[in-house]
């Protein structure tokens, strides 16, 4: 709270965004009640699903994540590297920012909107697999992010690191199916990036059955050790003009 | 020398260049899915394609992105160096920025060559006085923006050229936009001039 003006601009200009989503998202709908087998409740629960990933990832990961070529480039890293924790943890959580906080709140509010339009708000099914693939979804959106990050342990300089962000970001909030076109190669291309939001609200929409939670999960933690194997790999060629 | 700096860091301009793509190709995506469902969608699926294309090459163009860059020089005293030079501070960035676009397209054309092998769209008929109209729009659209930025005036900075491209708007209407365009532009560069000589009384800096 040291910065209020900047937290109370912070938090209006995120609601102001979420309304121009909600509008924009009314715009599209006005046409037809069904994009690529998504409907409108449908997709605000997914929309509303990926703001409180982005709830969690953006006040507690991301300006960790965000700081790490910058480090790498100044060679700030050497004394991390000699503390006896692990390594990956410390330049993953340490700093937090709880001006993001506003995600968490809108995105829950609007999955809750959504689902009660769905009529699924007493559903004990729908609440325990959207708790899990929140979870797995955060899980693995940092994942991605962390395995570029890394790479700046190779590349030295990296500063695109914001633009790549919005990228990840502006792909995860909608539904991979609406992105395929239909067409065999966009699809191969797409469908990875299902596993962070669109494959988790499917399940708790009910539109996939219950068992791909656990395929979910594997994945999840499929991924998370690989990117940390990765991490291990990179620092072994971390050099800074001291070491 | 933007040139310069971007062959050198090809990664940084890569990401930079697909975080602007990536946008308008979820939209268009977005509106071929409406477009396949509804009848009543505003355009057709060929428009659409059409549309994305054309934004894809004159979004970049139209796009200005140095006034992130100026704000810290000013607060840190780095803008004093331009400031002895012999040319207009504004001409030195507007010379960066057109630097940047001019590698950026190398890198959006084969994108849009990916898009329309994809979809394969009709080929609109263009003739020469539209491709003239839409180069001097243009031409008035990448100056408003470096001027203003990229919010307003709206429809005028992006829209209408790619309008007059694709012959969306005809006679009497092309005029009035161009009229339109040069009013926000003239106006704008008075104001701007205005603003930025007194901001430079001002400025101060240590050994300014």
């Amino acid at each position: 709270m040291e910065f209020r003006a900047n937290f109370f601009l912070h938090a209006f200009f995120d609601s102001v965004w979420v309304l121009v989503q909600i509008g924009v998202l009314q715009v599209y709908f006005q046409y037809t009640n069904d994009i690529s087998g998504w409907t409108k409740m449908e997709v605000f629960a997914l929309v509303g699903a990926f703001r409180t990933i982005k709830g969690l990832f953006d006040p507690f990961l991301r300006p960790n994540l965000l700081s790490i070529p910058g480090r790498v480039n100044r060679g700030q890293f050497d004394y991390i590297f000699a503390w006896p924790v692990n390594s990956q943890f410390v330049v993953s959580c340490a700093k937090h920012l709880y001006s993001d906080l506003g995600s968490l709140v809108s995105g829950l509010a609007i999955t809750i909107y959504a689902l009660s339009n769905l009529n699924l708000i007493g559903n004990f099914y729908t609440w325990l697999t959207l708790g899990i693939g929140i979870i797995c979804g955060t899980v693995i959106f940092y994942s991605i992010f962390f395995f570029f990050m890394t790479f700046s342990l190779f590349t030295v300089r990296l500063s695109a690191t914001k633009s790549l962000y919005d990228i990840l970001s502006n792909l995860f909030r909608w539904p991979t199916d609406i992105l395929t076109f239909g067409n065999r190669f966009t699809e191969a291309l797409i469908v990875p990036l299902a596993i962070v939001s669109t494959i988790p609200s499917k399940i708790f929409l009910g539109k996939i059955p219950g068992y791909y939670l656990v395929l979910e999960i594997f994945i999840t933690m499929l991924i998370f050790a690989l990117v940390n194997r990765f991490w291990q790999f990179a620092i072994r060629h971390y050099t800074s003009a001291s070491s | 020398m933007a040139v310069l700096d971007a062959v050198e860091y090809r990664t940084d301009i890569l990401i930079f260049v697909l975080s602007g793509v990536a946008q308008p190709i979820i939209l268009m995506s977005i509106w071929l899915g409406i477009a396949a469902a509804s009848k009543s969608a505003p355009m057709s699926h060929d428009g659409f394609v059409q549309y994305y294309m054309a934004y894809l090459v004159v979004n970049l163009w139209v796009n200005a992105w140095h006034s992130i860059f100026i704000i810290p020089k000013i607060r840190l005293g780095d803008l004093s160096p331009y400031l002895l030079h012999p040319i207009h501070y504004f001409t030195v960035i507007f010379g960066e920025n057109i630097g940047e676009k001019i590698f950026k397209t190398t890198v959006v054309i084969p994108i849009v060559v990916v898009i329309f092998s994809i979809f394969r769209p009709d080929i609109p008929n263009v003739s020469w006085f539209q491709i003239s109209i839409f180069a001097f729009s243009l031409a008035l659209s990448i100056a408003i923006t470096f001027i203003v930025g990229v919010f307003l005036p709206f429809r005028y900075t992006l829209s209408f050229p790619i309008e007059v491209l694709l012959g969306q708007v005809s006679g009497q209407n092309i005029a009035i936009g161009l009229t339109m365009q040069i009013l926000w532009l003239t106006a704008f560069f008075i104001l701007v001039n205005t603003l930025w000589s007194c901001g430079l009384k001002r400025y101060s800096a240590s050994g300014a």
